[in-house]
Order: structure tokens, then sequence, then C-alpha cells
């Protein structure tokens, strides 16, 4: 039950929130940071690329279909089947499954947006303008053409040498900004704003399948973009980390690229095996069976995922020890699909099944997914994998687990909550004229390149002899292929045409159970006009009359007295409320901020290092404005105690403080996902450093390290003393205590430029020879990366120095440096890990 | 008021009590570092002091492996032991309170059985394989 009182006009109060969360009308709309609407750009531009990557396709098809073509040369050939990975990759099944995510999660969760809606929008742009980079070099004729997992060394500069594998590296980068803040944005929503009572045990499984998706994006991406930035220095600022006469190894790519390659392929399916968790149950009329046995089954495949790289590359010559290690953990993650495989069926036994236009879908993914799996499985084993090693056996498998595993569920889920953002239901022929077409083809074009590979045909090969046994098999497979893409253009007709022709949706139309189905249809932009209690997993099904509850304002936070957009902090684990969590409003920053970053990428692939320099002191300038409007500062929170509590408990003992008010909360959370990622940025280099140095061929390191030991121990003394004082002022403000807070700030400051200014020092007199040795250019890196992160730390303290100054921190507002704090933690933790490890170990380790 | 006691004391316990929720992952966070370790450790003593290809398997690098390997499973069998007994224990108290708590208890002794076992199927190829070959 509700534990606050109706408002007195749910009719005002709906159109007080509607005025306060409305997007700006016009070209306003490009400031807009509401999470339904960045969820369907998201989406909408995921088609968009989505149809681009369809059209890459359908050309490789065309060439391949009869033998000895010459429709395009081999050239464009490679720039076409690179492109089409990547865009389909990168550009739409990530982007688009994070739109769903970012549309969906706070309407299941029982929230009116995601914690950080900012980022959301910041994440959009990144996506678009990196996007639209990317594709420019296909316009332009430049695109790159080394495949989409870019293997050195074929994508160095001495075999492309033109921009095209600048345009991947830079423009895949900037787009996995966007998947990082979702990532973290996520992870954060997610923990830290569920609707009261929906405990981790009565949490839908769909945010179950998000939570993990979002930390493998928080682990999994950062190994990629390291390799991309090494990569981009070596071609460059010739940092010769992948070349193996100076002591680098282009195996290192490999083992970075499929330490995110493989568990990228679980964070594309587990979104789509939580629509399947989803939709089955609603469809079958009963309870998943194994609700338990599937949170285990989604975790075990969040860990297992990280420990399967290795048979990406089983063929570069791994010792057997090894390759039997990872054949092994290849064929356990089987396991925790099954497990999810056995309850789905089992649901669907034990159900009523209605086959509607959905589960159709699901059917199909049903099929194809396990095929793709048992496949998969035989991928596993050494001895085939050899066999079939870039074959179109590969190919074949790999779209059977891709289309499969993601497309066939991806459409199953707009199609199920396609009335949920428009209020109106597809046309059921259309739908299945197009699955069957779809799943038609799909099957024709790849059951039958099984074979093909079977017979010996190797990827990427822009034409191939007549005679091999391949000319029949190839020609089916193209025809399978516009067979699927008419499927595929009619689904996409019936998803544009319902807007106009589609039948006026009931509520709640396919009788589902989760809070999303309690919204208006289309939903409001505040989503819940008061927020809901959840008792049990299934809200909607054993509390009928809650959605009129919420409608009727007799839920939580149904007055919004503050003209901010609220909603409740809960605390992650027993989902009890905390907190009030006033979130920003249309923002031009973010978009500001991309179109910086936008800047800084072009002037990157164009060589004009000076306007890129430029572009990068405003941006850090504009985010630095950005996060001045934060925590305490007036347009983010009033200062008015009044406003700190809920105006609905101030009768009650239950009141409920600002986020600003308090010393936890989801800033502080996603500071800390933050740092968790650029930890795992960080154990990738530490990953490279080991490798080369065990595995790299010609790796040399001089006997003496390049820096005096004890100037790099002197240099950690200030930085330690900084986080000591740091800390202690942290403990005393949690007291209540804000006596010489500015004082102690700006001392804390000025012992972390001291520490930069030293750390400075000891770069510009280290004697790296950076381009001749991979030794010296990964020490270069780790150097560039510790003087980031000490400034970093230092202006953030700086920053907090004149917010007290402000009155933006003080002893009722403690809670901007519990944010900052670990920040330094961190950095000190790096810092003297990276003094062990990059510059004492190697001293034991002699030339070698 | 009974759920924000009860909701309270599923607060207290620490990240090492068996009703925290970081139990959940603990079993593959212990296999992720197995994992890390045995891998990493494979590859440096490969390279620092790779034992005789002559000696097949029976190399002091395996036993080495082999024998981590076993404590590591000794660790993960115990924690799943703790788990289900506290899981069990839950089973006596009544729904309304410890639903979440069962949970959690469930949750981690599954989690932590796998674990023993993808840590003892990750390990068996050292009985039959050459570490460094």
């Amino acid at each position: 039950m509700s534990d606050t009182k109706a408002a007195s006009s749910p009719t005002a109060s709906a159109r007080q929130l509607a005025r306060i969360w409305a997007n700006l009308p016009g070209w306003g709309s490009l400031a807009a940071v509401n999470h339904g609407t960045i969820g369907l750009r998201f989406m909408v531009t995921g088609m968009v690329f989505f149809l681009i990557g369809g059209v890459l396709a359908m050309l490789i098809r065309t060439q391949l279909a009869l033998p000895e073509q010459d429709i395009v040369s081999a050239e464009t050939y490679g720039q076409l089947f690179t492109m089409h990975g990547s865009v389909m990759m990168f550009l739409f099944a990530i982007p688009v499954l994070e739109g769903l995510a970012i549309y969906l999660i706070p309407k299941m969760i029982g929230a009116r947006d995601l914690v950080f809606p900012r980022i959301s929008a910041l994440g959009y742009y990144c996506y678009l303008f990196g996007g639209m980079i990317i594709m420019s070099s296909l316009l332009l004729g430049i695109a790159p053409d080394s495949g989409w997992f870019m293997y050195t060394p074929l994508s160095s500069s001495e075999f492309s040498p033109g921009p095209g594998s600048d345009f991947w590296l830079l423009g895949i980068t900037f787009v996995e900004i966007s998947a990082m803040a979702a990532g973290i944005e996520l992870t954060v929503s997610i923990l830290c704003s569920r609707a009261k009572g929906m405990t981790l045990s009565r949490m839908p499984l769909f945010c179950w399948y998000i939570l993990v998706m979002a930390l493998m994006i928080v682990f999994g991406f950062p190994p990629l973009i390291l390799a991309s930035i090494l990569l981009e220095l070596e071609r460059a600022a010739g940092m010769p980390f992948f070349i193996v006469a100076a002591g680098g190894d282009p195996l290192l790519w490999q083992h970075l690229f499929w330490l995110f390659g493989h568990p990228e392929v679980y964070i594309i399916f587990l979104p789509a095996a939580g629509i399947v968790s989803t939709l089955i149950p609603v469809f079958s009329g009963r309870p998943i069976v194994g609700y338990r046995w599937i949170v285990i089954a989604v975790i075990l495949t969040g860990f297992i995922s990280f420990g399967l790289w290795v048979h990406h590359m089983f063929t570069v010559g791994i010792p057997q020890l090894a390759q039997a290690f990872f054949s092994v953990a290849s064929m356990l993650v089987a396991i925790p699909t099954a497990i999810q495989v056995f309850a789905w069926l089992a649901t669907l036994w034990r159900g009523k099944v209605v086959f509607r236009l959905p589960m159709l879908w699901v059917s199909g993914f049903l099929v194809v997914f396990v095929c793709g799996g048992l496949t998969g499985v035989m991928l596993a084993l050494v001895p085939f994998n050899w066999q079939v090693h870039d074959t179109h056996f590969v190919v074949a498998h790999m779209h059977y687990v891709l289309v499969g595993g993601m497309f066939f569920p991806l459409i199953a889920g707009l199609y199920y909550w396609l009335p949920l953002a428009s209020g109106r239901m597809p046309s059921p022929v259309i739908g299945r004229w197009g699955f069957w077409l779809t799943f038609g083809g799909f099957n024709l074009t790849f059951l039958l390149m099984h074979l093909t590979g079977l017979l010996g045909m190797p990827r990427r090969v822009y034409t191939y002899e007549t005679g091999l046994g391949w000319d029949m098999l190839n020609l089916l497979s193209s025809i399978g292929g516009f067979i699927m893409a008419i499927g595929v253009a009619l689904v996409l007709l019936d998803l544009l045409l319902h807007f106009w022709f589609g039948q006026r949706a009931s509520a709640n139309p396919w009788q589902a159970d989760t809070l999303e189905w309690a919204l208006d249809m289309p939903p409001a932009q505040y989503n819940f006009a008061s927020l809901p209690t959840v008792n049990s997993r299934h809200p909607l099904w054993e509390d009928p009359q809650l959605a009129e509850r919420i409608a009727a304002g007799q839920e939580g936070l149904a007055e919004a007295n503050s003209g901010l957009r609220e909603t409740y902090g809960t605390s992650a684990i027993t989902a009890q409320r905390e907190r009030i969590l006033q979130l920003p409003g249309n923002s031009w920053l973010p978009l500001y901020s991309a179109m910086a970053l936008a800047v800084v990428c072009i002037s990157l692939l164009s060589r004009w290092y000076e306007l890129a320099l430029l572009t990068v002191v405003l941006t850090i300038g504009l985010l630095l404005r950005w996060s001045w409007e934060n925590g305490g500062h007036p347009s983010a929170a009033p200062l008015d105690p009044l406003n700190s509590v809920d105006s609905l408990n101030k009768s009650t003992e239950n009141k409920l403080p600002l986020e600003s008010r308090t010393v936890d909360g989801p800033g502080r959370w996603g500071m800390i996902i933050t740092l968790l990622a650029n930890g795992a940025l960080y154990m990738s280099l530490l990953f490279g450093w080991f490798y080369l140095w065990t595995a790299a061929p010609q790796w040399s390191a001089p006997d003496n390290g390049p820096l005096p030991l004890w100037l790099l121990l002197l240099c950690g003394v200030p930085a330690s003393i900084a986080l000591w004082l740091f800390q202690r002022l942290c403990q005393r403000l949690i007291l209540g205590d804000a006596q010489q807070l500015q004082r102690q700030l700006w001392l804390s400051a000025s012992l972390g430029l001291l520490h930069f200014l030293m750390l400075l020092v000891l770069f510009m007199m280290a004697p790296l020879d950076y381009t001749e040795s991979a030794h010296d250019a990964v020490l270069m890196v780790i150097l560039l990366y510790l003087l980031g992160h000490a400034g970093l730390a230092t202006v953030l303290t700086a920053l907090q120095a004149l917010r007290v100054a402000r009155g933006y921190v003080s002893a009722s507002l403690p809670y901007e440096p519990q944010v900052v704090k670990p920040l330094w933690f961190y950095y000190l933790a790096v810092y003297w890990i990276s003094v062990a490890l990059f510059f004492m170990l190697p001293l034991g380790w002699g030339a070698t | 008021m009974n759920n924000v006691r009860n909701n309270k004391e599923m607060i207290q316990p620490t990240w090492f009590a068996p009703a925290h929720p970081a139990q959940i992952v603990m079993g593959f966070v212990i296999w992720s570092i197995w994992f890390i370790a045995m891998y990493g450790g494979l590859s440096v003593v490969c390279q620092l002091a790779p034992p005789d290809v002559e000696q097949g398997p029976l190399t002091w690098l395996n036993g080495g492996l082999l024998t981590f390997a076993l404590l590591v499973i000794a660790l993960l069998l115990f924690l799943a032991w703790r788990s289900g007994r506290y899981c069990a224990s839950r089973h006596k108290a009544s729904e309304e309170a410890v639903g979440f708590e069962r949970f959690v208890g469930y949750v981690s002794t599954v989690l932590y059985l796998i674990a023993a076992v993808a840590t003892l199927a990750g390990t068996l190829p050292v009985l039959v394989l050459p570490p460094c070959n």
C-alpha cells in the first residue's frame, strides 16, 4: 500500500508534471534529456544504420551470387564487409538495445527517468556524430577495409596507409563513449532508483539482464578503447605497440580486441534474452519457471563470457594447455544458455500459450539461436575450429547467433512494446508475412553457408572460381538474402504504417505483469503520475488496481512543488526510499560537448593537431561547466531547506532528504562505476605490458629504468598526503563538521598540484624513445595516464573549494566531496601500483 | 514498521556474511581471479622457467596449477556449504520476512557450486597436456 495521501487534484498535478517534464519546442527539442525521448532517438537512429548495413550486405551477396563477378572491386569489397560488420555491431546492435533499455528501464522499475539524464543525451549525440563520421568515410570512398576486427598489422599504417583505419579507430572510440555512458547510467539507475519494495528478488527479469549487460559494458569495452588508442597512437605518432621489430606484437591487438569482442556477443545477446524472458511468461499466462535459475544463468554468462576470448585465436600458435583451457571455458558458457532455454521451454510447456505476433518472433529466435549455439559448441573444439577457421562456416555460425540471438528477439520486443510507445497495434497480416519471409530467407542464406564453409570457401574473398562446388550454394544464399531483405522491409513498413493505420490499443493489451503497462499509452514524459510501491514480482497481475492508483496520484511523490524533475532514490538491496533525486531538465550542454568532441575527432582524422588541442581544452571547459551545475548548485537543487523533504510526507516521520543533503546516492555510485570502467582500462594496459614482456619476440627493456625510482617515490608523497587530507575532511563532513573545509580543500588541491608538477617534470626529463621501442611507448602511455588523473583529481578538488565559497558544499550539503573521494582513492592506488609494476619490477628483469 | 525493521536487518551484514548480496557474485569473482592467475601465471612461468618438454604433463608447473586449483575449489565448496546452510536456516523463517535473504542464499549457493565445477573443468587439461608446448 502507498504510504502517502492522495494528491488534492490529480489533474492539476498531472498538468504541473507535464509542464516540468516537457521538452523544449522546435529546435529546443535538441536539448531534451528525458529518457523516453533519448531512448526512442537511439532506436530510430539504430534502425537507420541497420538499413545502411543491410544495403551493404545485399551488395556483398550480389557480388558473391555468381562466380568470377566483378560488380565491385576487391578493394571496395573489403570496405563493404568491414563496414557491414562495423555498422551492424557498433552502430546498430548495441545502440538499439541500449535505446530500448534506456526507454524501458525507468518505466519498469517505477521511476520517472534515469538518474543521469544529461549523460543519456551526451551518449546519444556521441553515437550520432561518431556514426556519421564513420559513415562519411564510405561516402568518400576511404572506408576502412581491414575487417570489423581491424587486425594488425593489416590495419597498421604499413599495410593500410590511407585514413580508413583512422576513421574506424577514432569513430568507434567516439561511439563507445555512448556505450560506456549507457552502461554506467543503467547500472546506477537500476541499483539506486527502483520502486519501493522492488527488492533484487522482485526485480523484473529484463532489469536483471540489463544490469548484467550494463556491467559487462563497463568491464568489456575498455580493452577495445585502449586497443584503439594504442593503434591510433601507433599510426599517428609512430609508437610501435604492434610492431615486432620494435618490441611490439600484433597479437596484442587480437587479445585486446577479443577481450572486448567475445563479451560483446553476450552484451548483445543478454538484452535480447531479457526480451524473451519477459515475453514468454506474458504470452504463456503464467510466471516464468525458474526465476532464480535464470538470474543465476545471467550472472554466470556475464562472468564466463570474459574467459573465452582466446577461442577466436586458436590458430595463432598458442600453447596446447592454454588452448584446452579456453576450449573448456567456451563449452562451459553453453550451460547458462541451456538453463535459460530449458526455463523458457518449461514456461511454454506449463502455460497456455497465445501465439500473437511477438511470440512468432520468439519462436523463430528459439529455433535459430539454438542452432547457432550448437555450432558454437562445435567451434569451441580446437581441432574442428582449426578446420573451419576463417571459412564461411564461421560467418554462418556468427549470423545464427547474432541474428537469431539479437534480431529476432529485438523485433519481438518492438512488436510487444509498440502499443506502449504509440498507443496503436501493428498489423498481424503484414507482420506475419514479414516474419515468415525473414525466417525463411535467413535460413536459406545462412544454413547453406555452413556447407559453403565446410567445402572450404574462405571468408572475405571478393570472388571465387567456378567449379569448386560453391556456385549453387552461393546463388541460393544470395536469393535467401534478398528474401530476408523483403521480409525485413515488410516489418519496417508495418512498424511505420501502424502509427497512422494501426488500431487503437486497449490498456495493457497483452495482459502483462510489469509496471510499464500501468502507464498511459503513449506514456507521459514523466511516466508515473505518482510513484508506485511494489509488493511482488508481478505487480499488475497481483494488484490490478495499481494502475488506477498511480494515475489518481495516490502513490508517492504525486506533486512537484519544487518545480524540478523528481524521482525517488532507493537503497540498492532492499529498495527502500532513502532520498529524493532532483534530476536536471532540458540542457544544451550535452549537445555542445558532443559537438566539441566531434571536432576533436575530425581534427585528429585530418591531423590538424592544433585544432584538436584547442577543442580538447574547449571540451574540458564545457564538461567542467556541466559539472558546476550539480549537487548543491541552485539550478540543480533548491537551497531552501523547506524543499528538502518529500512534500507529501511532511506530516509523517518519513521525511526524505534531497540527494545533496546526504552522503551517498547515484552520483557517488556513478563515480564508483566509472572508476571500475577506468580500472578495466588500466588492467588492460597492465595486461598489454606483461603480454609484451612475456610474448613479444623482440621485446627489450633497458637495464636501468628511464626514471629515478627515488624521485617517483618522492613524487607520490604529496598525492598520498592530499588523499589523507581529503579523506579526513570527508569524514568530518559526514559528522557535520565543516570547520576550515575550504582551507583543507585548497591544501589538498595544492598538494595535488605539487604532485602533478613533479610528475610532469619527471615526464619531461624521461629519456623515452617512444617511436623506436614498444617498452618506452608503453611507459609514455602510463605516464600520460597518471598525469591526466592527477590533473583531474586536482581540478575537481579545487572546484570543491570554490563551491564551498559559494555555499554549494557545507555541513548541510556534504554530498559532493563524497563523490570526488573515490577518484582520489583510485588515483593513489593506480599510482603506487604503476610505480611498482611499470618502474620497480622491470629493474629485476634485466635486459631481455 | 515490521518491513522497515526487517529491511534494516538485511542491510546490517558485511559483504562477507552469507546474507549479503555481494555473495551472489563472490563465487565467480574468485573464479575470475583463479582464471587470471592460472592463465597469467602459466604464461609468465613458461617465459621465465619453462619445464622440460620431455616431461610431458608431469611437471612441477602442472602440479602447482593443480594444487592451486584444488585449493580454490575447496574454498568455493566451503563457501557454497556456508551459503547453503544459511539458505536452509532461512527456509524455516516466515516468507514475508526473509524472501530476499533466501533468494540471496539460494543463488549464492548455486553460483559457488558452479564456480567450483567451472574451476575443476578448467583444471582437467593440466593432467594430460604439457604446460608450455
